[in-house]
């Protein structure tokens, strides 16, 4: 009998091995072992998507991490596999600035974090990692020990889709990308222009396909006059009423709305100012979050009038926004809710943070709690901070 | 097994007498040791190693064991002091463990390789720490970068002028760079604050940075420009710097800050027009270079890469091949020399909408339109701007 077993465990134990060395013949879709992960990708490249540079990042569904890369103006998905369960980091990671200069092999300083993404679905932390000396980039994750990891680019699955260039102008920034309800957006910056462009990107993403892509220009008008061309720093998809949008922040943080339905490639989309946050910031990242039947927008932003005005302990500091301002029809632009630097809180619905002080990259966990990249007098410490 | 505190020491230490006595009675008379090394593999990469010897024979190495813990490899700082551990990999073998970092050491640092067998149990009664330094020679010294061109070159900018191009002659280390700028203003004698928009705008071969002017201080009724006023003020004089204290991205600085001085004219808040251009139209079967002499100074970028010539004939158009096309210094006037000589007929010059002036005010629309004047357009697409001309034979050049 224990012969029989034996033989049958062996089998089993062989097919299994066979069938992992042989690894997915069609690589046409996604081989996720989720179904839904075949919707989001296709065509998907096994290997090293080969990075210019690696820029601004953000989480799918089912451990799809998000990766701009300004450098060849092209946007990455790599299916990470990591999809939980759910072990979130135990305690605060001091100076992981440093840690992550030794990772590298780099001296201290030697390193720069470009950007941080949460998988809410497993907590681990992803950083895009820049090292000077040779111009080297790369993704590190922290667990929930703290540990250091990196992921493996040289065995990575992935899609790559370059975005539309013409002949003369390129895009060579990409301040955000995003998983919307049922595309991509990105948004991107030429070098001559004092432009942005959004893009949209059909599902599934799929490897080198740049047909029936999108992009659209965004303006914006002060005191109901004056109309220029503004670049989206960061932003966030919205759905309201059944209507997409994005809600994006320019440089000196006023918080509009983009209608990115029914667009066509080539249109122009003027933005609606629905929060104004004051002069003298730099918006930095943006996320959603429900609390008490409510859904609230966060941002963070550079102060970089800090020494001259400061509003708080840092130059780094944010707010809440009650998402419903974002629906706001009538008080927009010249009328739009204002946060007044001078004022220590309001109006209602606009909050500042006090998680957020200090805070220079940070990205949702879940509706309570945020990951928090923090200054702490140059070095940076990572940590979760409750939601309000 | 688990040893209490005051029971550990002499547990261990009777746990190796016991493994020399084993050794010994097994005809291996020399204590074991852990040496550490380096060497480099195939493709040129450091990789570390430490080797045992005289192991007893029952000490088997398993991959199982915290071997992280217990060889690490850390980059040295400037005091000589070890810093976090590298990201790396380990190999085990019956007598080596070997530690691949996951990236490549880097040139001119030093690392340090240290081994401690406490983490592993069963040789933690047997070794003692050993560490080993490893200086990885620099690079030889790169001849320093030099900044080969600011553009635009003219010394006279509008006060709302928006951007300045840097030509490298070699790439530049990217990433927080801004300290490396300052703007001051001469006539004042003291700095501008904060006048730089922080986005890295790097062209392809890393060597040209797009450095733009803050558009909220440029642009008229946005809160920066409201509360703070635009950069530049007329009739001032300005310097900007480049510190000399940038390295390339082969790791030598650029030596000596590099100044540009200008002064700020009147805010142009004007389109250019193309119907505005002059045009030296050169003779038909000559390679002489077309002559265009723009309204104003143009952005040396966009100037470069989105002008086109067409030729019409009665049965196609036809784009023109240049063999050289020379911007004018000060931005004013482009040359465009054929490929072949001029045939002739009708041509017209064609420039994209997006090609804008030193404030931002591009064929297709001013940079800030005044929504309030219902005469200005809006939101139009962008189109190409047109400007025909003939090329004729010397002969017939009297009836141009």
């Amino acid at each position: 009998m224990k012969k029989y077993a034996f033989a049958t465990i062996t089998v089993i134990a062989l097919t299994l091995l066979l069938g992992q060395l042989n690894g997915p013949k069609d690589n046409s879709q996604a081989a996720a072992p989720e179904k839904k992960s075949v919707a989001l990708l296709a065509n998907v490249q096994d290997g090293n998507p080969e990075f210019s540079r690696i820029g601004r990042m953000s989480f799918g569904p089912q451990g799809i991490l998000l990766i701009a890369d300004p450098g060849a103006a092209a946007v990455v998905a790599i299916d990470t596999g990591d999809k939980g369960p759910v072990l979130k980091l135990k305690k605060r990671v001091d100076q992981v600035d440093l840690l992550v200069d030794g990772a590298l092999g780099a001296e201290p300083g030697g390193s720069a974090i470009v950007d941080m993404a949460v998988n809410p679905a497993s907590g681990l932390i992803y950083l895009s990692v820049h090292r000077k000396q040779d111009n080297k980039y790369a993704i590190l994750t922290v667990n929930a020990d703290g540990k250091i990891g990196v992921l493996d680019l040289d065995k990575a699955r992935y899609v790559k889709i370059p975005l539309p260039q013409t002949e003369q102008v390129r895009i060579r920034n990409i301040t955000g990308v995003e998983f919307a309800k049922n595309r991509v957006l990105a948004a991107g910056q030429s070098n001559e222009e004092f432009a942005s462009k959004i893009f949209s990107l059909p599902l599934p993403l799929t490897h080198g396909k740049t047909a029936n892509i999108f992009s659209t220009e965004t303006f914006h008008v002060a005191h109901n006059r004056w109309e220029t061309k503004a670049p989206i720093q960061s932003f966030v998809p919205f759905e309201d009423n059944g209507k997409s949008y994005v809600v994006g922040s320019f440089n000196c943080t006023p918080i509009a709305r983009f209608p990115i339905d029914n667009l066509k490639s080539g249109a122009q989309i003027k933005g609606t100012s629905v929060v104004e946050l004051g002069s003298g910031n730099r918006p930095i990242d943006m996320f959603t979050y429900k609390r008490d039947g409510k859904q609230w927008l966060i941002t963070n932003t550079d102060r970089f009038h800090h020494e001259r005005k400061p509003l708080g302990p840092s130059q780094y500091w944010g707010v809440r926004v009650d998402m419903s301002y974002l629906a706001e029809a009538e008080n927009v632009n010249e009328e739009a809710a204002r946060r007044l630097v001078s004022e220590k809180a309001g109006p209602e619905g606009i909050e500042v943070v006090e998680e957020l002080f200090f805070a220079k990259h940070v990205d949702k966990l879940n509706d309570n709690e945020m990951v928090v990249l923090r200054d702490n007098k140059g070095h940076l410490d990572l940590e979760i901070s409750k939601l309000p | 097994m688990l040893l209490s505190q005051h029971t550990k020491r002499p547990v261990r230490t009777l746990l190796a007498a016991a493994c020399l006595l084993l050794g010994v009675l097994c005809g291996c008379d020399r204590p074991p040791t852990a040496r550490p090394s380096f060497s480099v593999d195939g493709d040129g990469a450091v990789i570390a190693h430490i080797s045992f010897e005289n192991l007893p024979l029952q000490v088997q190495l398993s991959q199982q064991s915290d071997w992280g813990e217990a060889v690490q490899l850390s980059c040295l700082d400037t005091e000589g002091q070890p810093g976090p551990a590298l990201l790396s990999s380990i190999t085990v073998e019956p007598n080596q463990v070997t530690l691949t970092p996951t990236f490549s050491l880097l040139p001119g640092r030093s690392y340090l390789l240290t081994f401690d067998p406490q983490p592993i149990a069963e040789l933690a009664p047997l070794l003692a720490a050993v560490q080993l330094r490893h200086d990885l020679p620099a690079n030889d010294l790169a001849p320093a970068p030099t900044i080969t061109a600011i553009f635009p070159s003219i010394d006279r900018l509008p006060s709302n002028h928006l951007k300045f191009y840097l030509v490298f002659s070699e790439p530049m280390q990217q990433g927080e760079i801004w300290d490396n700028f300052s703007l001051r203003d001469l006539t004042e004698n003291k700095p501008v604050a904060r006048p730089f928009r922080h986005t890295e705008l790097w062209s392809e071969d890393n060597c040209q940075l797009t450095l733009w002017f803050h558009p909220g201080r440029q642009k008229t009724g946005v809160n920066l420009n409201v509360e703070l006023g635009a950069i530049l003020t007329k009739g001032h004089r300005y310097r900007l710097s480049i510190d000399g204290g940038w390295l390339s991205q082969r790791g030598t600085a650029l030596g000596e800050t590099v100044n540009k001085d200008f002064q700020a004219g009147p805010a142009d808040h004007q389109q250019p027009r193309i119907t505005d251009w002059q045009l030296d139209i050169p003779d038909a079967g000559t390679r002489q270079p077309l002559r265009i002499t723009f309204d104003k100074s143009l952005d040396w970028a966009l100037s470069r890469s989105v002008i086109q010539l067409r030729h019409r004939s009665a049965s196609d158009i036809q784009t023109v091949v240049f063999f050289n096309s020379n911007l004018g210094p000060l931005q004013r006037t482009l040359e465009l020399e054929p490929l072949v000589a001029w045939k002739p007929g009708a041509y017209e010059l064609v420039a994209r909408g997006i090609l804008e002036d030193l404030a931002g005010n591009s064929l297709d629309r001013p940079f800030e339109v005044d929504v309030s004047d219902a005469a200005e357009p809006i939101n139009a697409p962008s189109q190409d701007h047109l400007l025909p001309f003939t090329i004729t034979t010397p002969a017939a050049a009297g009836q141009r």
